[in-house]
């Protein structure tokens, strides 16, 4: 029995993309150059057909593949956003209020991830990490950042 | 000989057995085998959380401190694999076949004893090998050309990304996109800036730390933080309950000799990490053995020889990457980063330019060892009660010391997005069944194999004769086309078989 294997038929693809993207861009921005003297767009030219061309062997794999021995992990929608949002938080945050609320939040986003979330344990492990954290960055290694900054 | 030998050493004591330098490395091991002894959390990951720390050192103390958290890391995990009857990390995987039962009957005290004289006595075999064939290695790798180094490299990334367990294309793909990647930033040679689409922050590439902590922390916690976690096995750890008997000493010495000789030729070749060459030292003391029936029963002969093996792999794994520059896996892709962080060019120059780091470096892998020995004999109770914590409290503990690990490097918050970005990138690797290592591995070697590729074709006048004129150039590019065809020939091979070429690591976890 046969199946198109989606897995390796959008990673193909995307391939394919990535490359004919990179080397057209490479060639049209960076001077090429020739072999014996190769300007900045050579390689990553060369590059990005050599990419497109595996590409295009990996979506033909998958018109031909059998099914696989490996399963993927199931995909769960509610970890992958809580941590996402929980490392944007901590980018977004972290010059603005300082060390120690930005890891409470920050803590408290990544905990949504897990099932049995509740929001007053979370809390405290965001608290007890705080603590720590400064303890750690800001006392032990010297690290620049406040713990508490003010909003402007 | 022997004299240049000596000499080595006690230039290597000298620099290793200094109050700062002990302290790096004992800091180093503890913090390896705090985060190894973590299920699911193998030495890649604790290199990258910890890499942020040694921004600040000085180069050696950096190093010392990095090679202590490869090796606590790498002994933590085999901890957990034994008493949780979980993988630690893939290396760790085969420590689960036998170590696990012995630990249910009670033995797992001694299991855990036996490993760590294994595992020092593999490592031992594997420090002293390395600094027997470094000095000669290096000799002969000053004569080395662009096109050698071009030719081994690409040797290194082929074999990192096809021995593995998936697709060779999907990691040849991803080896190529890591090199891509790794292109990102200003071009040493003309100035330019390559696809940093405008952003200023990009001019110095993607950083290494984000780039990896993303991949492989962000990763797994996303993946992993609603597994069913199991609580360890109880039972006592005093020092008479770890003392091996004489029939198990007995049984142990020959597995660890075998052992570490496969481990220490294994590990010195380019793409046999992760535990492939511990499934052969288990696979060929099962067949040796006179009771194989009783190997993933508790037998003792199944955590002896594929751990020495393991640690003999670990010594021998740094030849090529400190004498040549070119890592076997994406480990001592790391190390490399970490010495070009510290504005040293790796390659043989590393060794004759700075000589009390090299073997300062080596001398205090042996001393991390001695470490490893005091902090899992003594102390195993304080390792055991860690296995304990659950993981609703580490996971986003686990996201917030990368989050400010990352930003903590340069105090940049792009830093953060970049972290962000290769998370969210090793987590669609990942559900596409897309291998990450070998896209590490490209991009860190990516500029150096740039680099050597546009002298090599410069010294040639635009000939791509010279890759097969040059006999080392030649055999390296023979080897490398012979590994890929090999490698998707028998892919095709496993293909057809179906489920037959799983390991029985899958089985285990």
């Amino acid at each position: 029995m046969k199946k198109v294997d989606a897995r390796d038929l959008i990673g193909g693809l995307a391939l394919v993309a990535i490359g004919v993207f990179a080397a057209l861009y490479a060639s049209s921005n960076y001077q090429v150059g020739t072999v014996a003297h190769m300007g900045p767009g050579f390689f990553p030219a060369a590059l990005g057909w050599i990419l497109a061309a595996v590409g295009a062997v990996i979506v033909l794999i998958a018109f031909r593949a059998p099914i696989h021995a490996l399963k993927p992990p199931p995909f769960e929608l509610r970890p992958f956003l809580s941590v996402v949002f929980a490392v944007a938080v901590f980018g977004l945050l972290v010059e603005r209020l300082g060390l120690i609320p930005t890891t409470i939040v920050t803590v408290a986003v990544a905990s949504v991830a897990e099932r049995s979330f509740r929001l007053r344990k979370a809390l405290i492990l965001g608290v007890i990490l705080a603590v720590l954290a400064w303890l750690i960055f800001t006392v032990g290694l010297q690290m620049t950042l406040p713990a508490f900054a003010s909003l402007d | 000989m022997l004299t240049a030998f000596i000499d080595h050493l006690s230039l290597g004591i000298h620099e290793a057995v200094t109050l700062t330098n002990l302290w790096y490395c004992f800091v180093g091991v503890f913090l390896g085998c705090l985060v190894g002894v973590l299920p699911g959390l193998g030495s890649l990951i604790a290199i990258s959380l910890l890499l942020p720390i040694t921004y600040h050192l000085p180069a050696t103390g950096a190093m010392i401190m990095l090679a202590g958290v490869y090796f606590g890391a790498d002994y933590g995990g085999g901890t957990c694999s034994i008493l949780l009857g979980v993988p630690g990390h893939a290396a760790a995987a085969i420590d689960v076949l036998d170590g696990y039962p012995m630990a249910k009957q009670g033995r797992g005290g001694i299991a855990l004893f036996m490993k760590c004289v294994a595992s020092f006595w593999g490592s031992s075999v594997g420090i002293v090998l390395l600094m027997l064939f470094a000095p000669l290695l290096t000799a002969w790798a000053l004569n080395f050309g662009p096109s050698e180094y071009c030719a081994l490299m690409l040797l290194g990334l082929v074999a990192a990304s096809t021995v593995g367990q998936g697709s060779p294309i999907k990691g040849v793909a991803m080896m190529l996109l890591g090199l891509l990647l790794g292109i990102v930033g200003t071009d040493v040679n003309s100035g330019v800036q390559r696809f940093n689409f405008g952003v200023a922050e990009l001019s110095d590439g993607f950083s290494l730390v984000a780039m990896a902590m993303g991949l492989f922390a962000i990763t797994e916690v996303i993946k992993s933080c609603n597994d069913v976690r199991v609580s360890p096995e109880q039972q006592s750890f005093s020092l008479r309950d770890q003392m091996p008997t004489r029939e198990d000493w007995r049984r142990s010495f020959g597995p660890m000799l075998r052992g570490s000789g496969l481990g220490a030729f294994f590990g010195s070749l380019p793409g046999t990490s992760g535990g492939m060459a511990t499934f052969l030292s288990y696979a060929i003391e099962k067949r040796t053995s006179k009771h194989p029936e009783q190997f993933g029963k508790g037998a003792i002969e199944g955590i002896a020889g594929p751990e020495a093996c393991n640690n003999a792999g670990v010594g021998t794994a740094f030849i090529p990457t400190l004498t040549l520059g070119i890592p076997g896996d994406a480990i001592m892709a790391l190390m490399l980063g970490a010495l070009t962080i510290q504005g040293i060019q790796p390659g043989p120059q590393v060794i004759t330019g700075h000589p009390d780091l090299f073997w300062g470096l080596i001398v205090s892998f042996w001393i991390g060892n001695i470490f490893l020995v005091i902090l899992n004999i003594p102390l195993i109770g304080m390792w055991v009660r860690l296995l304990s914590i659950p993981y609703r409290m580490l996971f986003p503990a686990i996201v917030l010391f990368t989050c400010i690990g990352v930003y903590s490097t340069q105090n940049n918050v792009f830093d953060v997005y970049v972290l962000l970005a290769f998370g969210v990138l090793g987590f669609v690797m990942l559900l596409l069944r897309f291998e990450v290592v070998p896209l590490l591995l490209g991009f860190i070697l990516g500029p150096m194999f740039e680099e050597y590729f546009r002298r090599t074709l410069l010294l040639s006048r635009g000939s791509f004769a010279v890759f097969v004129q040059r006999p080392i150039t030649a055999v390296a590019l023979a080897v490398t086309l012979g590994l890929f065809l090999w490698s998707v020939w028998a892919w095709t091979k496993r293909q057809s078989k179906g489920r037959a070429g799983r390991q029985p690591a899958a089985k285990a976890a």
